[in-house]
């Protein structure tokens, strides 16, 4: 069912039909708007990041033989909020002049976000492997959590045990990453 | 992967080598291809839970793959299916203006019948407030009106427009326990409901778990506490929340807690 509407939706977009696409905003794009509008964007960002999300799937589609797994609003979704986290990152570069940013034409930039958001895919699903605990300990570390604090939420006996921990839990997911050959692929 | 290894790949991730250090690690990366596998992985694993740091010009990807990509995008097939999608996106926005117009304008009725309200009557009470302050349309959704419910989410979404709060709670809970990826944001609902369930403590706890998940959603929280600790009418409390809104960083409706501040005192 789910993957029958999904067809549906895809091939609707790849044949440009209005009548589809019209359809997939009039049930996707609120949210989209709602999601950035909370997020420091615009209406006008809402509706360049979705249209560049519908744009780019018809690519992922067409040239990776790319297949909805999940719900295609909850793939959009996730399409969108990437694309905008990466245009806020940009934004703020510029703002702070950090560095020479590289200013590529649309073609460089959609391919290069397709690539990368097919990593983020990968590194997800490689994640979800994981047992709970490495998952809720990588999360814990790597949102900064003083190893002091992660010894008490986790009760290990000291700070090297649980930087032992953190260590075997990251060793394990690059593991799972560098052997699956669509990291192999997607890399140099 | 040795300990030894790891230590120094993160030290050289996160700039934490000294000059020297940085050197000789770079000189071994050049005669190591394992080893710049290694930083490789770490860098990305690094990157992608590090949500707010997207980044595409960091990262080098197989040529080949981009090759196929650029020359699609540039192919007169993608030009047409994107002159298509354009044509689409119009004709939806022309459709929508109208709505926002009129919406805009019930919207600065209220408000005005609102500042009539206050001038008339002076101090407003805390249920007032809450009723000046809580918007359901405010809340993040992924549903839109009239559509076919499809995700577990979008059913506990619908329950929650439907006003079915327990439904709502129910739903939702069981789609935070089932999935791994379940988005954050069913925390905002369920404790809404909860709150509307007249269970401000269970709403509170809701709303804690938000605030300390990864989602981008969780400074939010801190104004939907100020919201259940102002039906609470519990003064101290809303103060103390409001100072946070306020301070975050995030300045997600700090403006209107300083109203709120001012309008309680």
């Amino acid at each position: 069912m789910q993957k029958d509407k999904n067809q549906i939706y895809l091939e609707g977009l790849l044949s440009g039909k209005e009548k589809i696409i019209l359809k997939i905003y009039e049930k996707n794009f609120s949210n989209i708007v709602s999601y950035i509008k909370s997020n420091n964007g615009t209406y006008e960002d809402a509706e360049e990041i979705f249209h560049t999300a519908l744009f780019q799937l018809t690519a992922r589609v067409k040239v990776r033989n790319f297949e909805i797994k999940s719900s295609f609003e909850g793939y959009l979704y996730v399409v969108c909020k990437n694309l905008w986290m990466k245009e806020l990152s940009f934004r703020k570069k510029r703002v702070r002049n950090e560095q020479i940013l590289e200013l590529n034409n649309k073609e460089t930039d959609n391919s290069n976000f397709i690539l990368e958001q097919e990593r983020w895919e990968l590194f997800e699903e490689k994640i979800a492997l994981l047992s709970e605990n490495c998952k809720k300990l990588l999360k814990a570390y790597f949102k900064k959590t003083p190893y002091s604090e992660i010894v008490e939420k986790f009760n290990y006996a000291s700070e090297n045990v649980a930087f032992q921990r953190v260590f075997k839990c990251k060793k394990s997911l690059a593991a799972l990453v560098k052997k699956d050959t669509r990291y192999t692929n997607l890399a140099k | 992967m040795e300990e030894e290894i790891y230590l120094k790949i993160e030290a050289y991730l996160n700039g934490s080598m000294t000059a020297d250090q940085k050197a000789l690690f770079e000189s071994e990366l050049k005669n190591n291809a394992e080893l710049r596998e290694e930083v490789a992985v770490h860098k990305s694993i690094n990157l992608h839970f590090n949500t707010r740091s997207w980044d595409t010009s960091t990262n080098s990807f197989n040529p080949k793959d981009k090759q196929a990509l650029e020359a699609y995008f540039k192919s007169d097939e993608a030009i047409e299916i994107e002159n298509k999608l354009v044509k689409a996106r119009t004709v939806f926005i022309k459709k929508k203006k109208p709505n926002f117009f009129k919406y805009g304008l019930v919207v600065a009725a209220s408000f005005l019948l609102l500042f009539s309200l206050v001038t008339l009557y002076g101090k407003k009470s805390y249920n007032e407030l809450f009723e000046q302050y809580y918007n359901e349309n405010e809340l993040p959704s992924f549903t839109t009106r009239g559509t076919q419910i499809n995700s577990d989410f979008d059913k506990g979404i619908n329950a929650f427009k439907k006003q079915d709060y327990t439904k709502t709670v129910t739903i939702l809970k069981e789609y935070l326990n089932q999935y791994k990826d379940a988005n954050p944001i069913a925390y905002t609902y369920i404790g809404m409901s909860y709150l509307q369930l007249n269970q401000p403590e269970l709403a509170l706890t809701n709303f804690d778990k938000l605030l300390t998940s990864e989602s981008i959603d969780a400074p939010k929280a801190l104004w939907y506490k100020s919201l259940v600790y102002l039906k609470m009418e519990e003064k101290i409390k809303l103060e103390e929340t409001l100072n946070l809104v306020i301070r975050h960083p995030s300045q997600y409706k700090s403006e209107a807690a300083k109203k709120m501040l001012k309008e309680i005192n």
